[in-house]
């Protein structure tokens, strides 16, 4: 028998068994999406972990943030300049957008204004609450992160990446940032990359540390425990015993609300309402519909004028949406955005 | 020869040591979905018994990267990794304090044959654990094998459209199919020679790891 023939047939044959066996076999199945988030966050932490003890070899690198270069050269420079009796200045980390109430800064010789710079080290303390105000605060990290405080809390900026949280609650969105935020607290850090998340120290109960999951995923870790993950929906809760408790939670639960009542604002003049609709969707939670959907292609290029400074997202819709000719209900979650009935409904 | 046979493996964890991104995206969409799926397997198809022993089996075996030597599929090296934390889950459920004798960083290409417990081979004959042993051998294989068999024979992909997924010419797409169906075909007929294990416990019978209830 010819050589090559023998081993065209063994070929083939070999073909159709493999074809056979898969198609009978299928498909493999999916990962849940939730899971492979939780997993790659894991997988991300462990890796950098290695990194920052290995020297680096010039390819492009997991998440390390440009800033950290930025950083070092500043202190070079500031360290030739500076010889003498003056320590380097700390490096600026944050800019403040919004006060709300009683809120100051300890730690820090920055002026505390809307608008203003914060440096690494600066402490930011809101009052409880107890007098009416809102005694909210938010800042953006020079990453592009927002970073949101709730009354009752001190939040020390320790550097661009690393906040450590003393007393009560963060909230942090983090956009498009491309690094990862640590929040450090006395029982255990939250690593996240790429997510709408919050860190509580509850005053009470039996749960010391909370932490809440809106989008993405972080990673939850101590020294004496293994990382452990959270995605979107999840709320984790460490018990005074150690134990993780792990509980779903809608992203538009009512714990979410403090949250809008500290959302920087945003400015409508000369936008679309498709961007404000995506402002809302971000910062509430709910999903955005158009009913009929034919309504989306006549509306999101609408062009807003006016202010809507000092709504909170929530609110916002009441005062936007009736000048653009729409009506919305809101239920379960689902803004449903259709054309306003003549005479009101 | 083994060293030669994983070099590109080798390369591939040294990348991820480095934090190179483009490696951490292709472990993120090729082996951490094929590991879940492993662990899957033996775990009564729980996905969150899973993800959680994925997870601890990424803590354990990370800081390990730097002994992965190649003697083994990358893959392999991972799912050895994860077949010991299942163990140790199973030994925390059924409260057993048997010691594992199995070395866990020094494996051979034999020891991936870690099929379900307790199944012996008439089980093996019904169509699901057949597609479970099918489904196995795939996840065993370096993560663009698996893919590129199952865009070949389950999305009927011609090999023009395959080697443009991979990124490669058409020839080097067809190589690679070739490779990879006898790849598929070693790893399926080790995997069915597999003999049945002692019941109620996770961990495969071979020569190096011995797990008692």
């Amino acid at each position: 028998m010819n050589h090559t023939r023998k081993d065209s047939v063994s070929q083939s044959q070999a073909e159709d068994d493999v074809r056979r066996l898969l198609i009978q076999a299928g498909p493999r199945p999916d990962v849940p999406a939730a899971h492979l988030a939780s997993l790659k966050t894991i997988a991300r932490t462990e890796l950098l972990k290695l990194a920052h003890r290995a020297p680096a070899k010039g390819r492009p690198r997991m998440a390390l943030p440009l800033l950290a270069a930025a950083v070092l050269v500043l202190a070079i420079g500031a360290t030739l300049f500076w010889v003498g009796s003056s320590a380097p200045p700390a490096p600026r980390v944050a800019t403040v957008e919004l006060i709300r109430g009683d809120v100051w800064l300890e730690q820090a010789d920055d002026v505390f204004v809307l608008g203003g710079s914060l440096a690494a080290g600066t402490e930011l303390v809101t009052g409880s609450g107890s007098g009416g105000t809102p005694d909210l605060v938010a800042v953006r990290l020079v990453g592009g992160q927002s970073v949101r405080v709730d009354r009752g809390s001190r939040l020390r900026l320790a550097d661009a990446e690393r906040l450590e949280l003393v007393r009560g609650a963060v909230y942090v969105d983090s956009g498009s940032a491309d690094r990862g935020l640590e929040i450090v607290t006395r029982f255990g850090s939250v690593i996240d990359v790429g997510t709408q998340f919050e860190v509580r120290l509850p005053d009470d109960g039996d749960k010391p540390l909370v932490v809440r999951v809106r989008r993405g995923a972080v990673s939850l870790s101590s020294e004496s425990r293994r990382p452990v993950a959270a995605s979107a929906g999840e709320e984790l809760a460490v018990t005074t015993e150690g134990n993780i408790e792990r509980s779903p939670l809608s992203s538009t639960d009512p714990v979410w609300r403090w949250i809008l009542a500290a959302a920087p604002g945003f400015a409508i003049e000369g936008r679309t309402l498709g961007e404000f609709l995506d402002w809302v969707e971000n910062e509430t939670g709910w999903s955005v519909e158009f009913s009929p959907p034919e309504t989306a292609d006549r509306s999101v290029a609408i062009e807003l004028h006016g202010t809507i400074e000092g709504l909170p997202p929530d609110q916002a819709v009441d005062a936007v949406l009736p000048g653009c000719g729409l009506d919305y209900d809101l239920t379960d979650g689902v803004l449903s955005i259709g054309p306003a009935t003549i005479g009101g409904g | 020869m083994p060293k030669r046979k994983h070099a590109r493996d080798r390369r591939f964890v040294s990348r991820l040591i480095d934090a190179d991104e483009a490696a951490f995206e292709e472990f993120t969409n090729g082996h951490l979905p094929q590991l879940y799926r492993f662990a899957q397997r033996r775990l009564d198809g729980d996905g969150d018994l899973a993800r959680d022993i994925v997870q601890s089996t990424l803590c354990k075996a990370f800081p390990k990267l730097s002994t992965y030597r190649g003697d083994a599929s990358f893959m392999t090296w991972l799912c050895a990794c994860c077949r010991n934390e299942i163990a140790a889950h199973f030994r925390r459920k059924q409260g057993s304090t048997s010691e594992v004798t199995f070395s866990e960083w020094e494996i051979d290409v034999e020891s991936i044959a870690g099929s379900s417990r307790g199944e012996g081979p008439d089980e093996r004959l019904q169509r699901g654990e057949r597609a479970a042993l099918v489904h196995d051998a795939l996840d065993s294989l370096p993560p663009r094998y698996g893919r590129a068999l199952s865009w070949k024979y389950l999305d009927e992909l011609s090999v023009m459209q395959i080697a443009a997924r991979l990124d490669v010419g058409p020839k080097a797409a067809e190589s690679l199919l070739t490779r990879a169906r006898q790849a598929f075909r070693d790893a399926y007929a080790r995997l069915d020679r597999q003999e049945p294990r002692s019941s109620g416990s996770a961990a495969p019978t071979n020569r190096k790891m011995v797990l008692e209830p």
